[in-house]
């Protein structure tokens, strides 16, 4: 897998996706949905860890993410996720996108492109 | 030689100046100078006010304004971008007087910036319906935000807000796009805040930025409006029905402090309380520091949810200390022995019932399906859109690099560093460039049919994707509305905290202990009920004074809630409430039993209310019934009132109207 942004990665046929998610002054609020289907996170994983999605879509394609998450009104202000993604191929543990409490948006896209 | 080229450098650098201060010499691509637009706006500005013209002229003339003032604020950009970057170029050939002129310069096309984008947003608001396929591709640097539901909306990005929070929910009136749904200006805000605020530029939001856009444009275009009214509707309404807010930081925010330059123990609680790990407050003349084990172990590890898993039954322990304050102006110097009135240890009996409790998170478990509604919906539209067209997908992923280089040119790196502007205002001014690009790009490229869709989707969008949108943000609203409510009676079951609080009186009074076991249950909301029952011992009795070991006994049961908002705080934002208690209490302190002119069973009943006046300040009035005190066999009423100020709040509110 390889980073362009951090949220659009390049990745090959094939090759297993997979998503952490490290909660800060906060609970494991997430969820995780890849093209229309919500992606089941690994019982007991600490950081939080989602099962691995496989690359399906042919060259020049792309399978859609969105992660969103929720900030109870008693969360600190500066609580924060920070994404983290691997590709079973190699290229290494990428660091995606964060998402504050105070942002506007609670949500973010994942491209993986082929 | 030396001296001509100076004198050439500085002729040619004032004929630079001139030409680039002179308000006419800006002439625009279609050959229309500033000045004359500055001019066909103005007689537009008047058509607007007079009360003679038709509504339709009117209607009219206002989306011509529109564009025309779209077109001046991005020739304003442009000329300030070009000042600043010929400024940077030249310093060094810049005399303090030609720095002067461009700073001067510079100071009034922003200055006129600002009342354009003032202007526009105010035309914008009224009755008008614009165009709908307006053609205008003008970057625009507006800060055209009207807030109209501030005052009751959702600490949640609730229902169909795509994800953006609370404080995303205004109505932000695009200068290019003055119809664009508020879904999409709102997710534009959400990007430019990732821009202004994360320096996030990975196009996280590009595609809810392009589901918002395409379904918007192909339910316009096939007249079905009232499936986009349903959605905006429904959002509405969720807005002004939600009053759960959370303004500002929250009570255990960690401050910073100055750096103490201290010796040993002093250093080290210098340290704990600059990274948390122990809190500091300060209240009149005392000081208060306070910890749990918990707050250690984040210093190597962060506060980390998977830190909490591993170490969150430490927060069981608390330990807290009151010290006398000698230096005011550094109050950690007073944490000493000499200065220490008490300290105390609590030990949390019940369970964890925070929400970041496993219990919370058993809550979110049975909610996060519908929570994930949206996002299904969102990313079954795009991969049905796009990974069925090839053509369709690599036009996508050339209008998403546009976006993201657009984001990179130096116009936009100028508002994320001006600091003259508010975040507020550079969010305003991105988003407003992010919408245009989208009109532009996306929009008008699928009306003009250069960016093709093809029927088989425009059909699935009215049929499918936009009912299934509805249901979606029906469903997060309700999952957002349980996970609140089973929050709640979480936070409602009791908590037993057994208490040790050791004493120590001023000089003479000997030291005591008191050990309590405390009972706190809030019983409905806003109400809560606070019991404790505890004994106290003497750690060196005085047979003089006829003491024993155990020093008293006491039980006390106290009601307290809030009564609302206070009426007095002029920020709308301050959500201060007005507080109040009933406290009884019943304490029997034995050596009073072998004094004459003294009572061993003492009763006191207590009302109290605290109104906040303005920000960081109050006004806490008190009744005190007591059948006698501790020294004097005397039946006593007491009232008290004053004003307190709180300068933490204060300076809370300060920051808090900053943003504003």
């Amino acid at each position: 897998m390889q980073q362009i942004t951090r949220s659009i990665y390049l990745v090959a046929a094939g090759e297993q996706v997979t998503l952490e998610i490290e909660a800060h002054k906060v609970g494991n609020f997430t969820t995780f949905v890849v093209d229309g289907q919500q992606i089941a996170s690994v019982p007991g994983s600490n950081p939080q860890q989602f099962q691995p999605f496989t690359v399906t879509v042919g060259p020049g394609l792309t399978h859609f993410g969105r992660v969103d998450v929720l900030f109870p009104a008693t969360t600190p202000d500066d609580a924060h996720y920070q994404l983290f993604l691997t590709g079973s191929a190699g290229g290494g543990r990428f660091t995606g996108s964060d998402i504050k409490k105070t942002n506007l948006s609670h949500a973010r896209g994942l491209e993986f492109r082929r | 030689m030396l001296s001509t080229h100076k004198r050439l450098l500085k002729t040619l650098v004032g004929i630079c100046i001139v030409a680039l201060l002179s308000p006419v010499a800006a002439l625009a691509q279609d050959g229309i100078t500033t000045q004359k637009l500055r001019e066909q706006i103005a007689l537009m500005e008047k058509v607007d006010k007079d009360p003679g013209t038709l509504e339709e002229t009117r209607d009219l003339n206002r989306n011509l304004l529109a564009t025309k003032r779209a077109e001046l604020a991005e020739r304003l950009t442009k000329e300030i971008d070009g000042l600043q970057k010929y400024s940077q170029t030249m310093e060094s050939s810049l005399s303090e007087s030609d720095k002067q002129k461009i700073a001067t310069r510079i100071s009034s096309l922003r200055q006129e910036r600002e009342e354009l984008q003032h202007s526009g947003s105010t035309t914008s608001t009224g009755p008008v319906q614009p165009s709908k396929n307006s053609n205008s591709t003008a970057i625009v640097t507006s800060d055209a935000v009207v807030n109209t539901s501030t005052q009751n909306v959702s600490n949640h990005p609730a229902g169909a807000n795509a994800g953006a929070s609370a404080s995303a929910q205004q109505v932000f009136v695009s200068t290019c796009f003055p119809d664009a749904p508020n879904n999409l200006t709102n997710t534009a805000r959400g990007a430019a805040d990732l821009f202004i605020n994360n320096n996030d530029n990975s196009g996280s939001e590009f595609g809810d930025l392009t589901f918002y856009a395409v379904i918007h444009t192909v339910a316009s275009d096939a007249g079905r409006q009232d499936l986009l009214q349903a959605i905006e509707v429904k959002q509405l309404q969720e807005q002004t029905r939600r009053t759960d807010k959370q303004i500002g930081a929250g009570a255990n925010a960690a401050g910073s402090t100055s750096a103490i330059e201290k010796p040993n123990f002093a250093e080290i609680l210098g340290f704990s309380v600059e990274h948390g790990a122990i809190q500091q407050a300060v209240s009149g003349t005392t000081l208060n520091l306070s910890t749990t084990p918990y707050l250690f172990t984040t210093l190597a590890n962060g506060d980390t949810q998977s830190n909490y898993k591993k170490y969150g039954y430490l927060t069981r322990l608390g330990a807290s200390a009151n010290f006398n304050i000698e230096e005011e102006d550094n109050p950690l110097l007073s944490a000493r022995r000499q200065q220490l009135t008490d300290w105390s240890l609590r030990l949390r009996l019940s369970k964890d019932r925070s929400t970041r409790s496993d219990d919370a998170e058993e809550i979110w478990d049975s909610v996060k399906d519908d929570f994930a509604q949206q996002s299904v919906v969102i990313t079954t539209f795009l991969r049905d859109t796009f990974t069925r067209d090839l053509e369709l997908e690599t036009q996508r992923r050339d209008i998403e690099l546009r976006l993201r280089k657009m984001l990179e040119e130096p116009s936009s790196k100028a508002i994320h560093d001006d600091t003259s502007l508010t975040p507020n205002q550079k969010i305003s001014q991105i988003a407003e460039k992010i919408v245009c690009h989208v009109k532009t790009d996306l929009v008008d490229a699928i009306r003009n049919g250069s960016f093709k869709l093809s029927q088989e989707n425009k059909d699935r969008i009215i049929s499918q994707t936009l009912p299934d949108f509805a249901a979606a943000n029906a469903a997060k609203e309700r999952a957002l509305k349980l996970f609140d409510e089973r929050i709640e009676a979480l936070s409602l079951k009791p908590i037993f905290t057994l208490a040790y609080n050791n004493t120590r009186p001023p000089a003479g009074a000997p030291n005591y202990s008191e050990v309590k076991v405390l009972y706190q249950k809030k019983t409905f909301d806003p109400i809560s009920l606070v019991a404790n029952a505890g004994i106290s011992f003497y750690h060196k009795e005085n047979p003089v004074l006829r003491q024993k070991t155990v020093r008293d006994f006491s039980v006390s049961l106290s009601l307290e809630g809030t009564a609302g908002r206070s009426p007095f705080m002029a920020e709308a934002k301050d959500e201060s409430q007005i507080t109040y208690s009933f406290t009884g209490r019943y304490e029997r302190f034995f050596e009073n039993q072998y004094f004459a002119g003294r009572k061993a069973d003492i009763g006191v009943a207590q009302f109290k209310f605290e109104i906040p006046m303005a920000a960081g300040m109050s006004f806490p009035f008190s009744v005190t019934y007591a059948t006698s005190s501790e020294l004097i066999k005397e039946k006593k009423v007491r009232a008290n009132f004053g004003f307190t100020f709180d300068t933490d709040k204060l300076l809370k509110a300060l920051a808090l109207s900053r943003l504003h």
